[in-house]
């Protein structure tokens, strides 16, 4: 049944035809729709992806580096061993032992810059998106009346398979490969 | 079912005589529309509507088709003669049929209406309360099918209603609105609602149209329309918005 709004009011269906993404209603509206929709009342989106990207101790370009590798529980291992040393840097001196490193592991001879230059490496390996945005535009863009609506499309997904099957597992299946994985460096 | 209004378009007289104006869509439109309100208001001459194209005017005025008159009022050009044609054609179609005929209008109406029937009724000939009672025998009764019984209704109906405001009912509007009341709900029904109607206003004067259209609306009364707030309102025409979106995506993905 057609609903007749107040003359003085607008009809939401009438600023939603002129994109006026900076009305609440249009936006209360457009929430409402699943993506489909939108597309089929908006047309394609533009879609926009942030990766998370290294923190500076690797970057692309500089070769692969020498303690990186393929599986993440390996990876992981690694990242707890350097987790470890940054955390009990200050207070105890030596290899520290907890938790996080139970005991001392194959990587514990290797600087801890090394370490950290392989997870940096790994953390682009890996392909994590953080979000992936897609983007309905109003306007030039800088100029005065643009105006976007946006929408989540993915979130916290790893697009590597391997990481994402790692990630897919249980706790207990990961706590397994990680120790797995230190007994190979080990040995 | 009533048929709805109409206008009488000679487009090939349009086509030949104004050719700029049947070629354009712009003009045709404003000139028909135009055109529509006159007829609905002939006699008088009509206001000229505020959103009508003003540059497609100028042009029909220019070309002779609508004529500009004092206050905003216009006229369109052969609505005058064209009405007055279609008015002398009943006249004389009546004329016949009441065996007084005496124009142009005897052929259309010799095979359908014989002109045998006697006088023609005149608005004071019409059935009238026989002794104050509200009884009357009359059978003119417009939208009331036949006579006899119908008719006779009719002319209770009429007489109550003089009866109840001690006024002469004048006027075909509010003649025709009891003729309608009266087929769609029955004499007792109408009958015991003009009297509810006017005991309601006992102490007021009332004339018979006042009645009368007081008595149709409470026979129509307008549904409640669920009053919705300003928020629910929104809330509404969103989830419409929303599922008239669905639908396009699942029609796309068919």
């Amino acid at each position: 049944m057609p609903v007749v709004s107040d003359r003085k009011q607008e009809r939401i269906d009438a600023k939603l035809g002129r994109r006026q993404f900076d009305d609440e209603d249009v936006r209360a509206t457009l929430d409402d729709m699943d993506v489909d929709s939108l597309v089929a009342v908006l047309g394609e989106p533009s879609v926009r992806r942030v990766y998370a990207e290294p923190y500076g101790y690797w970057k692309q370009g500089d070769g692969r580096p020498a303690l990186a590798d393929e599986d993440p529980a390996v990876m992981q291992a690694i990242g707890r061993c350097a987790t470890a040393r940054a955390t009990h840097k200050s207070r105890v001196p030596g290899i520290p032992v907890d938790f996080v490193h139970p005991a001392e592991c194959g990587w514990c001879v290797y600087p801890l810059e090394q370490l950290l230059a392989a997870c940096d490496c790994n953390v682009w390996h890996s392909r994590l998106l953080l979000v992936e945005m897609l983007v309905w535009r109003k306007g030039e863009e800088r100029g005065e009346r643009f105006v976007t609506y946006e929408r989540v499309n993915r979130q916290n997904v790893y697009e590597n398979r391997a990481h994402a099957a790692y990630w897919a597992a249980s706790e207990q299946e990961r706590a397994n490969r990680i120790a797995d994985a230190r007994a190979k460096a080990a040995a | 079912m009533a048929e709805g209004r109409y206008v009488l378009v000679y487009h090939e007289d349009l086509i030949e005589n104004f050719p700029q104006v049947w070629d354009s869509d712009r003009l045709l439109a404003t000139w028909l529309r135009l055109f529509a309100l006159a007829d609905k208001l002939w006699p008088s001459p009509a206001e000229m509507p505020r959103g009508v194209n003003t540059a497609a005017v100028k042009q029909l005025v220019a070309v002779g088709l609508v004529e500009f008159l004092p206050r905003h009022r216009f006229k369109v050009r052969g609505l005058d003669a064209q009405r007055q044609r279609r008015k002398d054609a009943a006249k004389n179609a009546a004329d016949t049929r009441w065996g007084n005929a005496t124009g142009n209008a005897v052929s259309t109406t010799e095979s359908n209406a014989p002109a045998s029937l006697g006088a023609m009724p005149r608005a004071d000939a019409r059935p009238r309360p026989q002794s104050g009672n509200g009884i009357g025998n009359g059978n003119l009764s417009p939208g009331v099918e036949g006579s006899g019984e119908a008719g006779d209704h009719y002319g209770r109906l009429i007489g109550l209603v003089e009866e109840l405001t001690g006024r002469h009912l004048s006027g075909r509007h509010p003649v025709e609105t009891l003729g309608a009341d009266l087929r769609d709900h029955g004499f007792d029904r109408v009958a015991a609602t003009y009297h509810a109607v006017r005991a309601e206003h006992r102490d007021q004067p009332m004339d018979g149209p006042g009645l009368i259209y007081a008595a149709h609306k409470r026979l129509y009364p307008i549904p409640d329309a669920p009053r919705l707030s300003a928020a629910e309102r929104k809330r509404a025409e969103r989830a419409e918005i929303v599922a008239r979106a669905k639908e396009k995506a699942n029609a796309s993905r068919v």
